[in-house]
Formats: structure tokens, sequence, C-alpha cells
């Protein structure tokens, strides 16, 4: 199984694997990393990065930055450097738009030229990690895209550097119920309108049922919607009485990574038939 | 750094050093003050930085008595080029200063590097009109940055005035124009109750003075007040009107191409004593600049003052310049208005300050100016004048002007960028700027750049030596 194909199982688990750099001007490495990529708002997800130096010096000035989407706010959690703490480092943001439009520039300085006053230099072949976490106090996904380090040799005047490419980026999800969505349902005139409310922007499929077995999809569409579903096959009456259950088939696409990993189904207390949904993507 | 060093195998060519090559090739780059503001040590949440507004200041270029693009080019390059503000379909308004020769007006040199930058935007579909409304003041024809001679182009730009310039463009089919804007002097009954509009309909064409404006009425601090925008004809396209608030009208509507701002002040201690002292406003430069984008009418059929009162509505300078002496506060009102304007009217999407040359005594004395060969930027004109006037203008002169330092509360020139601050136009308090500066004579670079710089690479609009050049220019950046 390649790596890809590794990332992208732990991705439907809500994981990512750590992420190489695309391109890096030396033998450097730099791996990035989420526990998890859908959470609470509010929550935090946890970026880990990895770097090792691949040069034959150590590198000076070394910097990592991180172009985080605007809306989420981005705080440090530790920072080691060969194993052992840094506390002398410098966190900086720019502003909205500096470098990519709709992202603000984050950064991680282990040494600010030109004198390197912090002195944490990576010697080669050594290892730096920083840790941080990333939060959004509302609903809505974020693709993390553009990543970038910086290293300089200066008994040399040698620069080094790496990027992430298209394939490094990673999309996160805050969400404001566990399961992602909220759902509702209420008779109409001329049928059953459904109502859902989950990630902005996201596509759901609703599919309907007569025997809570087979499912026949209905409608594909952006978070939040209304739908009336008008098919009298399903002969209820305005008059029925609808009950929310949460009877989740985990033979169907799940709602993947959400707390409760399920797909919400409305089914009448009578007739056997009903409406489930499921986000319209697999990851 | 040694001559003819060896840098991954490059050798610089001509045998310059890397700092020589980098500076006669204006790499981007720039020096950042890193106030406590900006960087943050330990887990702090990096709230502050975005708060900052920024100001970019370049300076020393070598060609600024010539070809005078080196300054403005390397300013483009610190606020990511001229594509950040200006769409390709946009029409641009360059607001000048014209009302006063030499140094009194928008330095060209500085105008035309600017608009050479506009001009290279992919796809440059739209105009670019240099513009100002001299409210029939200054010295008369001839005297204008429009038309003045170059008699009167002492510490300006001597090659061409502002009409030269354009037509330069023309003859080059460029969409490149000139307008004068000119009040209308015919009376329009106020809403009621105030504030409120007076806007101009375009599908009336303009008045015979060629410039439409949509007026906004108000009381201010008890005085019935007057501000306004103009519409007027392209001069490039005919049927075309210009409103400065909604957009391109034609066709009987409005298009849905917009109207851009940059508003390019020079940097000058106001005196209309020629005296070298603070008068009422202290400097004149981007927060001051906003007389000439309304109308400040004068009484009719002649001259009769600054601060004459329109059927009961004072203008813009009566109703805060004008009380001065009287009232200290003046150069307050002035700077509150300014700030209504940009509040209610429309905001200019970027300033650009021309401080090639700056008249620490006053506006013309050709005597009176030092050549401080910097342009500074920003998208809001109080912290941008803060900064000219901390950095460039109160430092020159053989008496230098500190009255112009906003940095002593309650001069003037504090007065009015605290009065246009106070209606949430930028800052006054220098904790909360940002100044990123580019200095010809010391080459620098800064993260910022280095991170666009591999941005560009990625883009394919960059190799990996020129980011490892900056790299290399930001690690022994003094």
């Amino acid at each position: 199984m390649t790596q890809r194909a590794i990332a992208l199982a732990l991705c439907a688990a809500g994981l990512s694997l750590p992420v190489a750099f695309g391109f890096q001007s030396d033998n450097s490495s730099l791996t990035r990393s989420f526990n998890k990529t859908v959470t609470l708002a509010s929550s935090q997800i946890v970026v880990t990065v990895n770097f090792t130096n691949g040069g034959t010096a150590a590198s000076r000035g070394f910097y990592y930055a991180d172009q985080v989407p605007s809306g989420l706010t981005v705080s440090t959690l530790s920072l080691l450097l060969n194993g052992k703490a840094v506390t002398n480092y410098l966190f900086e943001s720019g502003q909205d738009g500096d470098v990519y439009p709709g992202c603000t520039p984050y950064r991680w300085l282990l040494e600010q030229p030109t004198n390197f006053t912090q002195a944490n230099p990576i010697p080669p072949q050594a290892p730096g990690q920083i840790i941080y976490a990333i939060t959004s106090s509302v609903s809505n996904i974020f693709n993390l895209q553009q990543f970038s380090w910086v290293g300089f040799d200066p008994t040399m005047t040698n620069a080094s550097f790496g990027y992430s490419e298209t394939t490094d980026q990673q999309s996160v999800i805050f969400t404001t119920t566990a399961a992602g969505v909220s759902v509702s349902g209420q008779s109409s005139a001329n049928g059953f309108m459904l109502g859902l409310n989950g990630v902005p922007g996201t596509n759901y499929i609703v599919e309907a049922s007569t025997n809570l077995f087979h499912w026949i999809p209905l409608v594909t569409n952006a978070s939040p919607f209304q739908f009336v579903d008008t098919n009298l096959l399903y002969s209820y009456t305005t008059n029925t009485t609808i009950t929310i259950t949460t009877n989740w088939d985990s033979k169907h696409r799940e709602i993947t990574g959400y707390t409760t990993n399920k797909t919400t189904t409305f089914t009448t207390n009578s007739t056997g038939f009903g409406w489930r949904f499921y986000r319209g993507r697999l990851f | 750094m040694g001559i003819n060093k060896m840098n991954n195998g490059k050798k610089w060519p001509y045998h310059m050093t890397r700092r020589q090559f980098l500076r006669n090739y204006g790499l981007a780059s720039g020096a950042i003050t890193l106030s406590p503001f900006f960087i943050e040590r330990f887990s702090a949440v990096c709230q502050a930085a975005s708060s900052l507004t920024r100001v970019y200041k370049v300076m020393n270029a070598p060609d600024s008595l010539t070809t005078c693009s080196q300054n403005i080019t390397q300013l483009w390059k610190m606020l990511d080029g001229p594509a950040k503000f200006i769409s390709p379909t946009d029409v641009v308004v360059i607001k000048g200063n014209a009302q006063w020769p030499n140094q009194g007006y928008t330095h060209t040199g500085c105008i035309k590097a600017v608009i050479d930058a506009i001009l290279a935007i992919p796809g440059f579909s739209g105009e670019i009109l240099i513009c100002d409304n001299i409210q029939g003041g200054g010295g008369g024809a001839g005297t204008y940055g429009f038309d003045v001679p170059v008699s009167s182009r002492i510490n300006n730009w001597p090659t061409y005035n502002w009409n030269q310039l354009a037509a330069s463009y023309q003859s080059a089919g460029k969409p490149v124009a000139t307008f004068q804007w000119q009040n209308d002097i015919n009376w329009r009954t106020p809403p009621s109750p105030l504030p409120g509009w007076s806007t101009w309909n375009p599908a009336n064409g303009v008045p015979n003075t060629g410039t439409a404006w949509s007026r906004y009425f108000l009381n201010y601090s008890g005085r019935n007040t007057y501000i306004s925008y103009p519409i007027f004809p392209s001069p490039i396209t005919a049927g075309r009107l210009i409103d400065m608030k909604n957009g391109v009208w034609e066709n009987g509507g409005y298009s849905g191409r917009k109207v851009k701002a940059i508003f390019m002040p020079p940097l000058n201690n106001h005196d209309y004593t020629n005296a070298g002292v603070q008068d009422y406003a202290g400097v004149t430069s981007a927060v001051k600049m906003f007389y000439g984008a309304t109308e400040i009418f004068h009484g009719s059929p002649s001259y009769i003052s600054d601060g004459y009162i329109w059927n009961n509505y004072y203008n813009i300078h009566g109703s805060s310049f004008s009380l001065w002496p009287g009232d200290t506060q003046a150069a307050w009102y002035a700077g509150q208005l300014v700030g209504t304007f940009i509040n209610n009217l429309y905001s200019p999407v970027l300033y650009i300050t021309s401080a090639i040359y700056s008249g620490w005594k006053d506006r013309v004395d050709t005597n009176g100016a030092a050549y401080t060969n910097t342009v500074l930027a920003g998208t809001d004109p109080v912290s941008l004048d803060y900064i000219s006037c901390r950095d460039v203008i109160s430092k020159v002169g053989s008496t230098p002007p500190t009255w112009l330092n906003p940095s002593t509360q309650n001069n003037n020139t504090w007065l009015q960028l605290s009065g246009c601050n106070s209606q949430g136009i930028g800052t006054v308090n220098p904790a909360q700027i940002e100044v990123m500066t580019y200095d010809f004579n010391n080459p620098t670079a800064t993260r910022l750049d280095v991170d666009r710089k591999i941005r560009d690479f990625k883009a394919g609009t960059a190799t990996e030596q020129d980011v490892k050049d900056v790299i290399n220019l930001y690690m022994e950046s003094e």
C-alpha cells in the first residue's frame, strides 16, 4: 500500500499520516501531521511538524511557516530541538493575504538573523519538532495548503528551503454538533419536508427507503438546505407522526470522521419508510 | 562577504558582491520593524500582529533624479504588486495634489511609475485618470500640476507636467488621461433630517462645469456642513461616467466596472504664511489631500473666502480650518471630517506618498524643500501620515520642522491625524504601526519576502536560485 493510500485510509478514521514535503532544496525532510481532521468548534486539532536537517552543516536561522486559513486560531504547544525543549524561539503572525489570499502566515523561528542570538542551531541529521494547535469558534471547513521551511549555513552562505506541494494539503473540519449535522423533519402540504444543517457548503445526500433496507438517492445539496419529498409512493399522510430516530446503517457510507460516525435516518412510526442523510463525499 | 564569492556554484555577475547585485537588480526585500506586538514568544496566540496597520517605506533609490522609477517599483514589490489592489478592468483614479507648483504638487515621476505598474497588470483594459480639484485656488493657470511649465517644476520631475505625461501615454496608445474636477456652483436643497444625501443621477449627465457631485449633508459640531464626491465623464471612453462611489455608468446604468482610487499626496509643511512655521493645518499630505477630493465653494460669482457659508451650509474648509485660530481644535475638525468622508463617501484602495522632495518650509519655496528621496504607502491616510511626518519631513531642513512630528501630541499635525483617527481611520499609536522599510543604501529582506519568493517559485515565476538569493539576503540583513 502506498503512503498516500495509507494516509487516505487514516484520514477516513479522522487521522492524518505525517506528510513529507513535496520539495526541499537539500536532503532535509519535514513532515506535517494532524491528530484528527474533524472536531467540534472550539476544540483543538493538534498539528505536529517534524524536521530533520539533512544538510552537512548546522542549519541556522531556521524557521517554519504555515499559511493558515483565516478564521483559525493558532497557538504553540511545544517546540523541541534534538529532543530538548526550546523556550527562546520566536512565534509571529503576519497579516491576512500577505502571501496567499485568505491565509495568514504563522512562523516559528528557532533563530533570528543576523546574529542568531537565540543559539538554536539544528545540527546535521538532528531533528526539530513543532507542535501547535488550531481552533475555530465556528463550524467550517479549512484547507491548510501552503507551508515551508527555511535554513541557512552562514559559513558557506548557503540557503536551503522546502515547501509543500498540492498533495500535502489537508482539510480540517470544525463542527458545531457531535454528529456534524442536525436534521429536522415535518409534514407539509405536498409531502414531507426535510431540513439539514451541517458543515456549511458541504454536500449531503438524502436517500429514501420504503423498507429501511434498500435506499434510493433523492437529492444532493449543499448544507444548509431544505428538501420536500413529494413521492406519494411512501403513502404517508400529513397526519402521520414522524419519529426522528437514530437508526444508523453501517453498511452505507458514513459521516466520515465524526465522533458518532453514524448516518442520521428519519422513519415513521408505522410504515417503515424513511429518509437518511450522509455526506456526499468519500475521503 | 567577499567579492566574487561563489554561492552554490553560482557566481555573481560582473564581479559584484551579492549585495551589489541585489541592489542593482532591485531584488524585493525590506526591513521589518519587529515591534513587541509583532513577535511573541511561547504559546501566545498570534492575534496582535494581525491588528497592526502597516506602512511601507522605500528610500534612496539611485534613479530618483532621472527616471524615478526604482523607489515606486520597490514599493509595489513590497505591496505584493498592483494586482492586489487593481483588477484588469478597473478604472483607476489617481488623485494627486495639483494646486501648487514645485514640490507642492505630487511628483510626476512617481505618478508615472505607479501608472507603469498598473498598465503592466496582465490584460489591463481599464483606464487610468489623474485627477484633482484645485478649488480655483493656487496661482492660476500654468501653475498647477496639470499644466505647470518647466520653470515651476523645481523639486519635482522636470520632464513632464501631468497633462504632458498623460499625452505621452496616449500617443503610445495607453488609456491614461487627466481630468481636473470643477466645483458645481448650483445649489441643491439638502435632505431633511440630516445627515443625508443629495445624490446626482448620472442619467442627467453632468453640469456645464463638467463635473457633477453627489453631496452628503450633515450637522457637524453644530454647523450644517456638506462634503461631496465627483461624477465626471471619462476623457478616454465616450459616454462613460466615472462615479467615485458607485462605479462606472454607461449605456444607461451602472455597468459593474469598478472605480478604484489611489491617493498620491506630496509631503509638505502647509504653512501658507511662507515663514516656515506651523499654520492651522500642520502637514499637508494624505489626510489633508481629501480637501481636493470634494467641493470647496468659495462664493459666487467671485472668490469670497475658503470659509464661505453657502446657504447656511459650510464646506469642509469652512467647518474646520477656517475656524482657526479662534478655535485651536480646527485641525482636529479637519481630520474628523476627512474620516467622515472616508466612512460615508468612498475609501481609496491605497495611498502612496511621493516624498522625493519634502517641503519642510512650505509647499512652494524652492529653497525650503529637502531631497528626501522617499516614497511611502499604506491603506489608511492616518498611519501613513504619521510615519511620513515622524520619519521623513520632521527630520530635514535647515530648521527641521519638529512641529510636524506627531509624536509630540497636540501640535496641529497630531490634531489633524487624531481627528481622522477618531472616526476609526488608522492609528496615531506608533506601537500599532508596523513599518516595513527598504533602503537602497542598505538592501535587506524579510521573512515575508522569503515566503513570497517561495510562492513565486512554486508558481513558476521565480527560480530556485531566486529563492536562495532572498534567503541569503534575509539571513545577512543588517
